[in-house]
């Protein structure tokens, strides 16, 4: 009898076990065709814009993406707008993007900074010439963004954000771009006598003074990142969007630049000097550094310009503690080579249920109107133009990231958003770094372009120079004397041609023949 | 109580100070074990811009309970922890009964073509086909999007069914002699005298198998896109995430200039959230590991 109970309990327990994963599979499948049939009805419906709005499946490429849904009063206006609202899916780690590519499973939008080349394929995605033709003839797209996007088999697949024509430059003076940054803790500074901030050499008698006074201080602490990035722009030397430099007609790679050996000495003496600590070089991650400006222990700290906005709204100490901008460049040579032919772009893949729908909503992103509401908001609301000084003044506080994720404001702007958009309420201090730096701006997108595909033998040869760089920069940053560093610059370079600089260097030079006619060059 | 006494008067010098190093080492591993839990959860009772100030150690310096009403109060979250409490459920309860009874199965003496199957097993252990045919087969078997993905193919342990073959090889066969004499049938054997005398076994794969279920982020990722299915451990991912920079220098401009850094208290929290409910299994299952219950079985 016993053991009849408890076989009907297991078998009961199965049933129970295999109802639930059936009727969890039914139910998804369910939603999915409801999904489709939604999207189709809708989409046929979407050119005229009727209530019922057509939704897209969009997979964010970028993990830190905060913005997880199509919701608040940005989104919903875009949709009232276009007709168009987006399921979104944000990328959970850089695999994933991969993964779908190569399965076919796609989403109907893509938006990605990486993996342009395998999306920009016409077996995976339709091709943004073909369906402006088709569906929006009236969506004009500028001659330069086409050449820069344009794929090897002539098509575009996407226009990726975050560029800017010069003649868009030019049309917005207060526009600026985000830079490398030195902050450094104004109280000490005063203590200090205000000693004057001008050049590098002022910059190493201030760390001199520094260490001599506040032993226990570290005088300089540089983010994982941007700290370099800092000092070869003082230097001249191109960093940030490109390692290239063009001179007398030949680009070459940064480690042949005239001043990069000054720059690597400088960084050396700052080491040598105990103004740098050698655990600065260890930092693994670009948050590292935060912790110790947090805890007051830093009096200079370079950092992204916008970080060190940002790590001044989280330090709790006391206004002591916050760090002051250094307007001013330091160096004598300061260039800032803006290569960046964008950064991240929508592909419409060929699983789009509505490619219609798609480009249009594209056309409507790529607006004045549409790159002003998704990077500003809306206008009254989230910012008031300021005709006098012509920045966009925001009306919410600056910061409150629980406010700005919930409206989602300026994410979705990224979709489409140019360069020269980007313009800072000149009352900050940031604000004024952002324009110092880019006063100093030398527009050279061709440079963007001379990228190797990854798999080429270029491709290897570069990803071999930049891991070799990483571990010998730091030999040199380390090494105990000005003459040892020199020479492990010199043994730098000899490794760097014996993987390949000089092979490397002839594709760059045949590469650029090639794109500088696009920019009228 | 005498025993304790007697032991503790008879003792030597030796025998303290030998005990006294032991248990000095023991503390000093049971305090480096415990004390990233006990820090995460006191920073995640911390306000979130006091925490970053550092210098928390023993207790909240600003006592809150904001961090957790962050998470109590969205529904993804609330989703998310129903899921992964469904898939940690049926999935070890799937799991462990279909592994041990293939493993039963692999177990018995006059199976023929035995020499096949652990071969088979062997390989399939060590060799996978990668995360793209995986994905493609899961498509094929329409498991995508389906909180079914989440427990099928987690049915059978390979590894686990090596060692509960094992297990089942070493009972006597006295005892299933016995059962059948009484007229038992095969599935009676299993269920009534097998499962009973596998509890240490059955507990320590009901425990790898539940924990693996619950933290396990990568399918609800990867093989899911439906917002209702996603894992309490996948949310948890996004929120750490969030803090995580693009390596590329104009990607992390724009994060920065994004502000989307997420305080490390809320990130801190996203885990004791995720990790609580199954640390909080532990002490249950942990005595089935060292209890014999084989001892005493057969006697004779």
């Amino acid at each position: 009898m016993e053991l009849m109970i408890s076989k009907k309990k297991v078998s009961l327990l199965l049933i129970i076990s295999m109802l639930v994963m059936i009727l969890s599979a039914c139910s998804s499948n369910s939603n999915s065709k409801s999904n489709n049939v939604d999207n189709t009805n809708a989409g046929s419906k979407g050119s005229e814009q009727e209530s019922v709005p057509v939704e897209l499946d969009i997979f964010v490429n970028h993990p830190w993406f905060p913005v997880k849904e199509w919701s608040g009063s940005i989104p919903q206006l875009i949709t009232e707008k276009t007709g168009v609202k987006l399921n979104v899916t944000v990328a959970a780690d850089d695999k994933q993007l991969p993964l779908m590519i190569a399965s076919g499973d796609l989403p109907d939008l893509i938006f990605t900074s990486t993996e342009l080349d395998r999306l920009a394929d016409s077996a995976i995605s339709y091709s943004w010439n073909e369906l402006i033709q088709k569906y929006a003839p009236d969506f004009k797209v500028d001659a330069t963004r086409i050449a820069i996007n344009t794929a090897a088999d002539g098509n575009f697949y996407t226009i990726r954000n975050n560029f800017a024509t010069q003649e868009e430059w030019d049309a917005s003076p207060n526009a600026i771009i985000s830079p490398g940054a030195l902050g450094f803790r104004q109280d000490i500074m005063e203590e200090l006598g205000n000693p004057a901030l001008r050049t590098l050499e002022d910059l190493e008698n201030i760390l001199g003074q520094v260490k001599a006074k506040y032993p226990d201080m570290i005088p300089l602490l540089l983010d994982k990142n941007w700290g370099s990035y800092y000092f070869k722009y003082q230097f001249g030397i191109p960093t940030v969007t490109t390692n290239l430099y063009e001179q007398d007609g030949v680009v070459s790679y940064f480690v042949n630049h005239p001043n990069t050996l000054d720059y690597y000495k400088y960084i050396n003496r700052l080491y040598r000097n105990g103004y740098i600590t050698g655990e600065n070089f260890a930092f693994k991650d670009t948050l590292r550094d935060n912790d110790y400006v947090q805890k007051g222990l830093v009096f200079a700290e370079v950092d992204n310009v916008n970080d060190i906005d940002n790590m001044n709204s989280q330090i709790t100490l006391g206004d002591n503690y916050k760090l002051t901008h250094l307007v001013n460049p330091l160096g004598t040579d300061t260039k800032y080579y803006n290569a960046s032919v964008g950064w991240s772009g929508v592909f419409i893949t060929k699983e789009n249920s509505n490619p219609e729908a798609s480009i249009k909503f594209m056309q409507y992103m790529f607006s004045e109107e549409g790159q002003k509401l998704g990077f500003w908001g809306i206008e009254g609301k989230h910012y008031k133009w300021n005709e006098e000084k012509q920045y966009p003044e925001i009306l919410y506080k600056q910061g409150d990231s629980e406010y700005i994720n919930s409206e989602a404001i300026g994410f979705w702007g990224l979709m489409s958003n140019s360069a020269a958009l980007d313009i800072a309420d000149p009352n900050y201090d940031s604000a004024k770094v952002k324009k110092a730096v880019k006063d100093t701006m030398v527009l050279v997108p061709e440079l963007g372009l001379l990228i190797p595909k990854s798999d080429s033998e270029e491709g290897v040869i570069l990803s071999k120079l930049e891991a070799m760089i990483s571990t010998e920069e730091v030999r040199i940053f380390m090494a105990n004397s000005e003459e040892e560093a020199e020479k492990y610059y010199q043994d730098m370079l000899a490794k760097a041609e014996q993987i390949g600089l000089s092979k490397y260097e002839a594709w760059l030079n045949k590469k650029y023949a090639e794109v500088k006619p696009l920019f009228g060059k | 109580m005498d025993y304790i006494l007697r032991r503790w008067r008879g003792r030597t010098l030796e025998d303290w100070v030998v005990d006294s190093v032991n248990m000095f080492l023991l503390l000093l591993v049971l305090i480096v074990t415990l004390y990233p839990f006990y820090y995460i959860l006191i920073i995640s009772f911390n306000e979130g811009t006091d925490a970053a100030r550092g210098g928390i150690y023993f207790w909240p310096r600003k006592f809150t309970l904001d961090n957790y009403e962050t998470f109590l109060n969205d529904h993804k979250w609330r989703i998310g922890f129903l899921v992964s409490s469904a898939r940690t459920i049926v999935g070890t309860l799937l799991g462990v009964l279909f592994t041990s009874l293939v493993a039963y199965g692999l177990a018995y003496k006059q199976l023929i073509f035995k020499k096949v199957y652990f071969p088979i097993i062997i390989v399939a252990m060590y060799f996978s086909g990668g995360l793209i045919p995986y994905y493609v087969v899961l498509r094929e078997l329409q498991l995508l999007n389906t909180f079914a993905v989440y427990v099928i193919p987690t049915m059978l342990n390979l590894f686990f069914l090596l060692i509960a073959v094992s297990f089942f090889n070493d009972i006597p066969d006295e005892l299933q002699e016995s059962a059948k004499i009484d007229g038992a049938n095969d599935l009676t054997i299993f269920y009534k005298i097998i499962l009973p005398v596998s509890k240490p076994l059955l507990a320590t794969m009901s425990l790898f198998l539940g924990v693996g279920q619950w933290n396990s982020w990568m399918d609800s990722a990867y093989f899911v896109r439906n917002e209702n299915l996603r894992t309490l451990t996948y949310r948890m991912i996004e929120i750490i995430n969030q803090s995580t920079m693009p390596i590329d220098p104009v990607g992390s401009a724009i994060a920065s200039s994004m502000n989307t850094t997420t305080t490390f208290s809320i990130q801190i929290t996203a885990m004791v959230v995720a990790i609580l409910p199954i640390i909080c299994v532990y002490p249950f299952l942990q005595k089935h590991f060292v209890k014999g219950v084989m001892l005493g079985a057969v006697k004779g």
